[in-house]
């Protein structure tokens, strides 16, 4: 028993040992776990079985951020633009020696509208040092040494620009990549750091966030303005399904790059609906590669035309062609011939700010047999819609080089996010702006982030008229009671909406103007002498204005309280439109060889008078100084007469829309027939500098003219509200 | 162990002894189990297990690794199979998912059975897992789906072995180098790779959907960028933490471990004054507590904070990374705690689900650079803040609340993708802008202008006063810009007179018979309209001149998105009865006109047919009244502007008849206020309908003038 006891307190000790070892050994793994975070995961792990720990909350990683690429943190220089957004352009060879020309032909004529466009834009700055983006002065866009384009020696050429430095915070502009036979989508230069804008972009060499895709353009493509679509034109938005379901005219490839898709493209064709042309004519030796198809084909081929084609069909494919881009994108863009892209790797133009969803489809190359099933499918609606918006962005970013260019300087400004004006500029609703009437480049979102502070929309929930702030330009003394001025100021001092009246005085000596004693709105005459040699500042005395209105008033101009009350409630409902009380009208004489203005009686007009109009403070507080090219600029600044005229032009090129003449009122009085031809004079140097300004002239005619709703009615007077109106002449 | 320990007490002491033996010997078996798995199922990242088996060997002796290599050029339709994606009938066009079943998938690799670690799935890859498979993606067959997710969790990088999930997957029946397989991935990074930012998961072709992208690893249009789901924060009652007003705070910085000090420092200096005055916290783990969960510790004061609740309290918040990219769990309890998030653009994050998410509604995207400018805009941007907060909500609710919300929004992403067709839009994704303006909603871009050479349709719509019907067709038909008419005959029994009773007129006539007498066919897209100018009218407007018509449809050329009518209404409020009361007297104002005689575009046709609720077209047909009423609050809804009234009219048919298109006694001005009334509820809060105080007459009306006149017959009331 004792011995088995001693036995039994042996081996008590042993299992007491033993235990008491492993529970030191727990407990020193248990140790050793807190060094290591392993374990603990272990731990843990037993009591909650997520995927995450504590201690991934504050995982520290050590590593260091590899960036192959280019991005706008890495190859730009973000803070040269951070207070202003200026761009350069590199003066051409010929332009430095003085213009003397000729020789070597210096660039493209596509690459020359992009830099005239540029040199005009109002982000311009002859300044390198304060530019934040830099244009060459080397053509780039064509990159294929077998064109006669080609620029040669161009690594040369970069590395003798002063400001070169690796190409940070330059642009470069490229059309065409790559050559015969493999057409490489990469430059065939070491561009360093430089932001490529580029067409027929491939996804894989696209720098999301720092490059920029380019449509292909024509070299026929309009330099500046704004131009409708060809649904207007043809007036073909109807029927929605047009009598082709799909249509493509076109080469096909018999071999190399691009021939997958292009030698299959006219197995769609089904002989009704779906018509595709395909010609082997291309290059010198295409014979050499001709099929059995390639005689009837050509036939086919001349049978259709291919205008008629893209403005009778509903789809229009787009396919790549030796190079992903094609032509036929921004051509059924302009025909409202919806595009289906069959180009994979295509990075679409602008995809940052415009979404081509709304616009166009984009297939597989693979799916191509698929497509004429598909469309066949889409319902009327959505058709429709997307008709709509290939007008509304071809009209607002392609229809001319300016649009383009101004849409990929707007986009680099959308990554900088500027702070401006207390704006964050990259705005919320960028998405909103970009897509929708009157788009981005109308709508500057440093100026407001609200949209309720511009012209175009309409506030939901709306409160009593803010009313308007009267602005008179005055240049004579007016002391006397009779004197026309000051019978205008009584009239204004009676009007309901009215919140402010403004003197603007840029005569001689101090300002003489008798303002009426009792006046409900308040009223200031302001000294503007100051600012006499820039003339929208004596027209447009920022500082006085709060409403979003304004009337502008010469000290002439005579209206009656209930025409000007009247002509507010007119502007209410069309705030983007410029109001006003007297109409002008401007047309081609063939005689002359110029536009000419009309100032008589007349069944339309295209212009109305700033001698009384009513407009939104957005076109004087922004637009007059921030949207205005350089050369329309120095037109405006140069004459006070222009002011007018100019601001026709301003607001017409960004809303399309004509002036509204409000009530019968035939002139603003008090004109003499000398100055009478003296404006006409004016308006007819402004009107045509003015249209090489803008490239095209943006004015519209309207046959209408606002009158209160029982104008001259056969009804009792007292219910009439405004039946002095019925008087003026 | 503790039970059996109790039990043991009241035991005599020899099995006492035996039982502590025992137990002692379970209590070391179990240690050693504990430790064995530990160290055999968790192996350190790409060292092999310790114990070796043969299927072990087999592991190591493959030495082709190139299946592990990141296929970086990899773009949609170079690396996804499209074709094996079925298109068919339309309401089939949509991916197949197919999740491989764990048991079998490990049964087919019986020597990979002893890895422990195999079974280990966290409760978020399961959930993962198990919403596909409820999800109406879900394919049971192999051969049938497009689309494929393993059954391995590889959500949290830092827990797996790298080397053996590459084999596995690459053992997959059907992996084909990786193609259409998903893999999700949200704490993508590992010790062992420490200087890239590239998750290693990137086997072969498999799309990854990662927690940690940039600009630089991200693959567009292949890759999903995804959010870092965290469970160790989540509150699933997340609504009421989305107070607007109450926030006291304006910046939360949440600086993570790694972040650059310079950064740090930089922001520091760059907030400096508004970090002293405590509208701006700097938090960061704390000292003592780095793996604390529920506390932060403020950088300045140096005092704990509750996390993530002290994110409520702030109007915005930013984040500090080490710039690598890497997901963050954090982000997910800004937005889970209505905070709006300022984005460091210096990073260039691929942000969560950014190809389809508009992260600009709700963030602030801000450049390092810029910083010392950020505090002012922040501090007065009222009005952007709260359409932000609302925002944040609505994308945290739908796409980011839950492992589900997360798994279905890259599903949907990848559907949207392969399918195109049937993509949903940026509306779709993200909601309307509001912003308390009208002409938002829609999706209104300005109608294209139209050329005055097209002309327009007319469209009569009758039924059997077919003298009254001749009269306005022949007189309808003086105007030379009319290009057609249409008649849309709408007697369901009576046939229309054949085509040689019909008076002569120079321009086509079809007539297009109705299936059922309904008001809505008159605004029916026919595709015979084929004018984008429609003068719709009554059949008895038979007093216009021809000059009336062609003002009018000047007048609409040159406002193609507005109702430019003849018969001019108005609407007002009656305060006594509170409610909308219909008049037809001659006021000063109009806000309705009468699709009697009114030119539109066609435009809004299918307005009307395709996109306005069923229920108010079916009230009309049902009720046989108020189209027109209706017409003018769907137009005045997109416009967000009154009708146009043109010319002095105001009578349209013989003296003798009644103003009214249908009934004209006082029966039918109740019911057309009744009409007003129902579609204003219809409407909610924002009423259409607005007046104004003009019309629009020619330029020379009423002027005396020697030019002659463009519209000379526009005067007669």
């Amino acid at each position: 028993m004792r011995l088995t006891w001693k036995i039994r307190r042996k081996l008590l000790r042993l299992v007491a040992a033993g235990t008491l070892l492993s529970a030191v050994a727990l407990l020193a793994l248990y140790a050793s776990s807190e060094a290591s975070p392993k374990a603990i995961s272990e731990t843990k792990r037993r009591q909650h079985s997520s995927f995450m720990f504590p201690e991934d909350l504050h995982y520290s990683h050590k590593g260091s951020r590899i960036t192959a690429k280019c991005t706008m943190a890495t190859c730009f220089n973000v803070s040269r633009c951070i207070d202003s957004f200026k761009v350069y352009v590199y003066p051409f060879e010929e332009e430095k020696k003085g213009g003397r020309g000729g020789g070597k032909q210096a660039a493209s004529s596509i690459y020359k509208k992009m830099v005239r466009v540029l040199r005009d834009s109002p982000y311009y700055t002859s300044d390198p040092n304060t530019a934040c983006l830099l244009v060459l002065n080397i053509d780039t866009l064509d990159r294929d040494p077998l064109s006669n384009d080609y620029v040669k020696r161009l690594p040369e050429k970069l590395k003798a620009l002063r400001t070169w430095n690796n190409g940070r915070n330059h642009i470069l502009f490229n059309m065409y990549s790559g050559s015969f036979p493999d057409y490489n989508d990469q430059l065939d230069f070491d561009h360093g750091e430089a932001i490529i804008a580029k067409a027929s972009f491939a996804l894989e060499n696209y720098r999301t966030g720092f490059d920029i895709s380019l449509p292909l353009i024509h070299k026929l493509h309009s330099e500046k303005g704004k131009f409708t679509g060809g649904v207007s034109a043809h007036g073909n938005l109807f029927p929605i399904r047009r009598k082709y379901l799909l249509i493509f005219k076109g080469k096909r490839y018999l071999w190399g790059l691009g021939s997958a898709t292009r030698n299959a493209i006219y197995h769609l064709d089904n002989g009704d609906d779906v018509i595709m042309l395909t010609t082997c004519k291309h290059g010198k030796f295409w014979s050499r590669y001709r099929d059995e198809k390639c005689k009837k084909d050509n036939i086919f081929f001349e049978k259709y035309n291919y205008n008629h084609l893209i403005s009778n069909s509903t789809f229009c494919l787009v396919p790549r062609g030796r190079r992903l881009g094609s032509f036929r994108f921004l051509e059924s863009l302009h025909a409202g011939c919806i595009p289906v892209s069959l180009s994979n790797g295509l990075v679409l133009p602008f995809h940052e700010l415009i979404d081509w969803s709304k616009a166009l489809f984009v297939f597989d190359e693979r799916q191509l047999f698929q497509v004429p099933h598909m469309l066949r499918h889409i319902p009327e609606d959505k058709i429709l819609s997307m008709r709509l918006h290939t007008q509304f962005y071809w009209e607002q970013y392609f229809s001319s080089v300016d649009a383009i260019m101004h849409t990929t300087l707007e986009i680099v400004k959308q990554r900088i996010s500027q702070f401006q004006n207390g704006v964050v500029a990259t705005a919320s609703n960028a998405h909103f702006l970009w897509n929708h009437y009157p788009g981005g480049l109308v709508i500057s979102s440093d100026y407001s982030e609200k949209l309720e502070d511009y012209p175009f929309f309409i506030k939901r929930q709306q409160g009593p008229p803010s009313g308007y702030t009267a602005v008179v330009m005055a240049t004579k003394p007016a002391s006397k009671g009779n004197s026309p001025l000051v019978l205008l100021l009584k009239n204004l001092c009676n009007s309901t909406h009215a919140r402010k009246i403004v003197v603007s005085w840029i005569g001689s000596g101090n300002p003489k103007v008798m303002v009426p004693p009792f006046c409900r709105p308040s009223i200031k005459v302001i000294d503007a002498r100051k600012d006499k040699k820039l003339m929208i500042n004596v027209m447009i005395p920022y500082m006085e204005i709060r409403t979003d209105a304004i009337l502008s008033l010469w000290e002439d101009t005579e209206l009656i309280t209930e025409e000007v009350d009247f002509g507010y409630l007119t502007w209410l409902s069309n705030p983007e439109r410029l109001v006003g009380f007297v109409g002008r009208r401007h047309f081609w004489s063939p005689n002359q060889g110029q536009w000419i203005c009309s100032s008589g009686l007349n069944n339309r007009y295209s212009l109305v008078s700033l001698g009384a109009s009513f407009y939104h403070k957005y076109y004087a507080h922004h637009v007059w100084h921030h949207k205005l090219s350089s050369s329309a600029r120095k037109i405006l600044d140069s004459s006070k007469d222009c002011f007018s005229i100019g601001l026709n032009f301003v607001i017409s090129h960004m809303t399309g829309s004509p002036p509204l003449k409000v009530t019968q009122r035939v002139s603003l009085n008090y004109f003499t027939s000398k100055e009478r031809t003296e404006v006409v004079m004016s308006c007819v140097s402004c009107i045509n500098s003015l249209t090489i300004s803008f490239g095209y002239i943006p004015l519209k005619y309207s046959w209408s003219r606002a009158d209160p709703v029982l104008f001259r009615d056969n009804v009792a007077a007292h219910r009439k509200e405004f039946r002095r109106i019925e008087n003026v002449t | 162990m503790d039970y059996l320990l109790k039990r043991n007490i009241s035991c005599t002491r020899s099995t006492k002894l035996i039982i502590i033996f025992l137990s002692s010997f379970l209590f070391l078996i179990f240690i050693w189990h504990w430790m064995g798995s530990g160290f055999i199922s968790r192996p350190d990242n790409d060292d092999l297990p310790i114990s070796r088996s043969d299927s072990i060997y087999e592991l190591d002796s493959i030495k082709d690794l190139s299946f592990l290599k990141w296929k970086s050029e990899c773009l949609f339709f170079t690396c996804f199979e499209i074709n094996s994606c079925r298109y068919g009938k339309e309401n089939e066009e949509m991916i197949r998912v197919y999740v491989y079943p764990f048991s079998e998938t490990l049964a087919s690799m019986p020597h990979l059975q002893t890895y422990p670690s195999l079974l280990d799935h966290s409760d978020e890859y399961i959930q993962i897992l198990e919403t596909i498979r409820s999800s109406r993606y879900y394919e049971p067959l192999p051969e049938e789906a497009c689309v494929f997710v393993p059954p391995f969790d590889t959500l949290n990088g830092r827990l797996i072995n790298n080397r053996l999930t590459s084999y596995l997957l690459n053992n997959l029946k059907l992996w084909n180098n990786g193609s259409n397989h998903l893999i999700f991935s949200m704490l993508p990074w590992q010790k062992s790779h420490p200087n890239t930012t590239v998750p290693v998961y990137n086997y072969g072709k498999v799309l990854l959907m990662g927690g940690a992208f940039t600009v630089s690893n991200y693959r567009p249009g292949y890759d999903i960028s995804i959010p870092v789901f965290n469970p160790l924060t989540i509150k699933y009652d997340y609504h009421q933490y989305h107070n607007i007003k109450s926030r006291q705070l304006l910046l939360v910085i949440l600086v993570q471990s790694g972040a650059d000090p310079h950064t740090v420092n930089h922001i520091r200096i760059s907030l400096h004054q508004e970090l002293i005055k405590g509208g701006v916290v700097m938090l960061g783990s704390c000292d003592l507590c780095s793996h604390c969960i529920n506390e932060r510790c403020d950088f300045h004061a140096n005092k704990k904070l509750p996390y993530p609740d002290i994110l409520q309290d702030s109007k915005y918040c930013m984040i500090v990374s080490d710039g690598t990219g890497r997901g963050t769990p954090d982000l997910m309890d800004v937005l889970m705690m209505g905070c709006v998030p300022v984005i460091i653009r210096n990073y260039e994050l691929v942000l969560p689900f950014s190809e389809v998410i508009d992260w600009q509604r709700f963030a602030v995207f801000v450049w390092l650079e810029q910083l010392f400018q950020l505090m002012p805009i922040l501090g007065s941007s009222r009005n952007g803040l709260i359409l932000k907060q609302k925002q944040v909500l609505h994308v945290y609710s739908r796409y980011f609340r839950s492992i589900p919300a997360i798994t279905m929004t890259t599903l949907d992403i990848l559907n949207d993708r392969v399918f195109p067709i049937n993509a949903q839009s940026y509306e779709d994704w993200n909601g309307h802008d509001d912003n308390q303006i009208w002409n938002v909603k829609h999706s209104h871009i300005k109608l294209p202008s139209t050329k005055k050479e097209e002309g327009f349709t007319a469209v009569i719509l009758a039924y059997d006063r077919i003298d009254k019907l001749f009269q306005t067709v022949q007189s309808v038909a003086q105007a030379p810009s009319l290009a057609k008419f249409v008649i849309v005959w709408n007697h369901a029994y009576k046939s229309p007179p054949p085509l040689s009773d019909w008076p002569f007129v120079n321009k086509p006539i079809k007539i297009i018979r109705t299936k059922n007498n309904k008001l809505s066919n008159r605004f029916y897209p026919y595709s015979d309209i084929t004018t984008a100018g429609i003068l719709s009218l009554d059949d008895d407007i038979n007093m216009m001149s021809s000059d009336e018509i062609e003002f009018g449809f000047q007048t609409w050329l040159e406002y193609p998105d507005r109702l430019v009518g003849y018969p001019g209404r108005v609407h007002r409020y009656n305060h006594k009865s509170a409610n909308w009361v219909y008049d037809s007297e001659w006021t000063n104002n109009v806000s309705i006109v009468l699709t009697g005689a009114a030119f539109y575009h066609k435009y809004y046709h299918y307005h009307y047919t395709y996109l306005m609720p069923k229920a108010i077209r079916t009230w009309v047909d049902v009720h046989f009244n108020c189209e027109d009423i209706m017409f003018n609050f769907m137009i005045s809804n997109i416009t967000g502007l009154p009708p146009l009234k043109v010319t002095p009219r105001k009578r349209f048919k013989c003296k003798n008849c009644n103003t009214e298109g249908l009934v004209g006694d006082s029966a039918h001005y109740i019911k057309r206020t009744e009409c007003i009334n129902l579609f204003a509820k219809q409407f909610g809060d924002t009423f259409p309908l607005k007046s104004i105080k003009y019309r629009l007459d020619p330029v020379l009306y009423k002027v005396e003038s020697k030019r002659e006149k463009a519209f000379p017959k526009v005067g007669e009331l």
